[in-house]
């Protein structure tokens, strides 16, 4: 029986974007793979369990892989494959409860407090979850339980592949005075370095350190440092459907070719304008801070931003400021590759409305263009200076 | 030239001028004060190119002649001279240009050695003729006071960022917005002007007039070419006007005269509510609530991360009931400008503008007109 007041779950699948791959070619199974970029100056991003044998690991070149194990497979990454592959994890999951935080791509928390008595045992829950992620897609994950985030991230770790554990609270001590410190999700190399330093080299010895000593070398951070090391982690896993309050609405767009022309890159940062308007609208926010930020063709990437000292609401509005930023920059160097426009110092509430005419119209104009938009699809109703874009013969070759 | 001051009349010159003078510019010259010594008169002078301001400074002038020096510095140097002297005489402050445009300024035991400009590249800043008009300096900085909050700071509507100032045989007007409140504050008086004035002053500049003419007195104001000036008898002040066409303000503010709710409430008492429940409502936008009831007024607030606040008031109710939000800072900036004992609103419905006045005045002299939020 699962006596803790919460049983928290941390999934993480194994050698994930290897295994996806592994999983739609038959012939790369049971074979040492690598994923890795596009182009030769590319690395590893995952290799398979079979790979991992000749000692490649995540972040190696493929010069380096290829020489500990010359036949391995290499597979340049899909990412669009694993993300669809992650959604669908993500739909199995939220079929065992609502509590369920996508961490990564491939690593999720899950709270089963409310669901696990309704098992014989924490295994046959754990066991059926992972039975069922096995049966529709054919990949296995390793699973740990515990009493919070932190213990079950550690749990997930301690058998891989396809490992299950679980940790009881009466036995979080005991792991804890095994434990060397810098395996506490949260403590990397420099913090461990320090904390050896100090003499404290097993999780449990952070948990028995003086507050003050651990004050004194990190501040705050020494307090949360502590209460790690007790195994001792708050954190919730909020419902899927929550989400953090955004804190800047952004959208990019690469431009089908590299351009000087002013008219075209107006154009597309209206456009951008009208997308960021649009779901700022949505959020019922309004924004303080624009950033445009443009990319030249040899990928020298560089934002502006401007503040102003009210709440911007229309596209109108928005795109003004994009120009003020834009005359700013000054001439343009190079032809610009991308553009993007970002909204930020975002405030909601009511709609504030306007004492003069063309200022309300322009705000109710905004709303209608969402409306429509919204119902008919993005672009169904457009500013006609955008439309410069797709007239232009060299997007039509595009 | 060489020149003596008091260190009083130096300082007090300088903390005007030194103001406007640029911080950051591509012109050196335009972060310069000019001092320019007649037989007669001692003037400093600053500008930005879109503000201007002259000074006439008490002095001895032992000889006649000009410079520029940093203006800064020079504000700077005034400030932190030494305030007495050991006779307990008023500390004086000696000024005088050497060869190459070089500046010295003793005073008592100190000595600073500046380099100046010559005053040949600074831009001439033009004289008030003999058509003006007069207004007292109090009235005036009143009734920007009064107006000055409800300026626009939008960059994009360039022509909402100032003061709409309009003139005529008996009425001095100022109007400002920023779309979503206004203020007018108006002045009932003879023989003003014989001629018609409309224009826009921009915010520097009137925030520069309340500091300039804080002196009891009479303020002369002209027009020149795409400019404005108010001038005392020591201080002038050069604005450019901000070009374009104000909105028509008069179709916004009469319509709301007729609303038929109305509420009348004690200025102090509501501004101390409104200030106690909006601190519970969004910092960002801080919407409040106004709800009547009879003779009670209730105001709220409320965010879903900080919690509710609501407080009831007493007030005097005609007409129909309201329901209506406002961004609470809005409220507050009129309700200050208030200075009659009871304030006046007038509403129509939860969506349209609102009318805010003194409620004891038999004639007109500030309205305000706040546009609610949605609720």
């Amino acid at each position: 029986m699962w006596h803790s007041s919460r049983a928290i779950l941390h999934l993480d699948m194994d050698a994930y974007f290897a295994s996806v791959e592994q999983v739609s070619n038959p012939f790369i199974r049971g074979k040492p793979v690598i994923i890795t970029g596009v182009g030769e100056r590319t690395i590893v991003v995952t290799a398979s369990y079979n790979a991992r044998k000749y000692g490649i690991k995540t972040g190696m070149t493929v010069y380096q892989a290829k020489r500990l194990c010359p036949g391995v497979i290499r597979v340049p990454d899909n990412l669009e494959k694993y993300v669809y592959t992650t959604l669908k994890i993500r739909e199995i999951l939220i079929g065992f409860t609502d509590r369920v935080k996508m961490y990564s791509i491939d690593k999720f928390f899950m709270d089963l407090t409310r669901k696990i008595k309704k098992y014989n045992t924490p295994e046959d829950m754990l066991k059926e979850i992972k039975l069922r992620i096995k049966r529709e897609t054919k990949l296995k994950c390793s699973c740990g339980l515990a009493p919070n985030k932190l213990l079950a991230k550690l749990g997930s770790n301690m058998e891989k592949p396809d490992g299950l554990v679980i940790i009881y609270p009466e036995k979080v001590m005991d792991i804890l005075k095994k434990l060397p410190v810098d395996k506490l999700h949260g403590i990397g190399k420099s913090t461990g370095i320090r904390l050896r330093q100090m003499g404290i080299a097993k999780a449990s010895d952070l948990g028995n350190a003086p507050p003050d000593l651990l004050k004194s070398h990190f501040g705050f951070s020494g307090h949360i440092l502590r209460l790690m090391g007790n195994g001792i982690d708050n954190s919730k896993v909020p419902c899927y459907w929550e989400h953090r309050k955004e804190k800047s609405i952004g959208h990019y767009h690469t431009l089908p070719f590299d351009t000087l022309d002013m008219d075209l890159i107006k154009a597309c940062i209206l456009m951008l304008c009208l997308r960021v308007t649009t779901r700022m609208r949505d959020k019922k926010r309004s924004a303080k801070t624009v950033a445009l930020t443009v990319r030249y063709s040899d990928f020298t990437t560089f934002s502006r931003r401007k503040t102003v000292g009210y709440f911007m609401e229309t596209m109108q509005g928005i795109y003004n400021i994009c120009l003020k930023i834009l005359e700013s920059i000054g001439e343009l160097t190079k032809p610009v590759r991308l553009l993007g426009v970002t909204l930020s110092g975002l405030a909601e509430g009511g709609r504030q409305l306007y004492l003069l005419d063309d200022l309300e119209k322009e705000s109710r104009l905004n709303k209608a263009i969402s409306e429509i938009n919204d119902k008919f699809g993005d672009f169904t109703i457009k500013p006609a200076s955008i439309l410069i874009m797709s007239a232009d013969k060299r997007f039509k070759n595009n | 030239m060489e020149l003596i001051f008091e260190r009083e009349d130096l300082l007090e010159a300088m903390q005007v001028v030194g103001n406007i003078a640029a911080s950051r510019n591509t012109l050196p010259i335009l972060a310069n004060v000019l001092i320019r010594a007649t037989e007669e008169h001692i003037q400093l002078a600053a500008t930005d190119l879109e503000v201007g301001v002259k000074s006439l400074v008490e002095g001895e002038i032992k000889e006649p002649g000009s410079i520029t020096i940093p203006a800064r510095k020079l504000a700077d140097i005034a400030r932190e001279l030494p305030v007495s002297s050991a006779s307990g005489d008023p500390v004086k402050v000696s000024l005088k240009t050497s060869a190459s445009d070089r500046v010295e300024i003793e005073c008592e035991n100190a000595r600073f050695r500046m380099v100046g400009l010559s005053d040949e590249e600074f831009p001439p800043l033009p004289e008030i003729g003999d058509e003006f008009i007069s207004l007292e300096s109090d009235l005036m900085n009143n009734m920007i006071q009064k107006t000055v909050f409800a300026v626009s700071t939008e960059e994009t509507r360039h022509f909402l960022n100032g003061i709409y100032l309009s003139i005529n045989s008996d009425t001095v007007k100022m109007v400002a917005t920023d779309g979503k409140r206004l203020a007018v504050a108006i002045n009932k008086e003879d023989g003003v002007s014989d001629k018609e004035i409309g224009v826009i002053i921009p915010t520097k500049a009137v925030n520069n007039v309340l500091r300039t003419f804080t002196e009891d007195g009479e303020v002369k104001v002209a027009l020149l070419e795409n400019q404005i000036a108010f001038a005392s008898e020591k201080m002038t002040l050069i604005s450019r006007l901000i070009e374009g066409d104000y909105p028509d303000t008069e179709a916004v503010m009469s319509p709301t005269m007729s609303n038929e709710i109305k509420v009348t409430a004690n200025t102090d008492h509501l501004l101390s509510v409104v200030r106690r429940v909006s601190l519970l409502a969004n910092p960002k936008t801080p919407s409040i609530r106004m709800e009547t009831n009879e003779s009670e007024l209730s105001i709220s607030a409320s965010t879903p991360e900080l919690g509710e606040a609501k407080e009831q008031i007493q007030v005097d109710h005609e007409g129909g009931s309201i329901e209506i939000a406002f961004n609470a800072r809005y409220v507050l900036d009129v309700l200050r400008n208030i200075e009659s004992e009871k304030v006046l609103f007038k509403f129509r419905d939860s969506l349209s503008p609102v009318l805010v006045m003194p409620s004891d005045e038999t004639e007109v002299t500030y309205m305000c007109v706040i546009m609610p939020m949605r609720l």
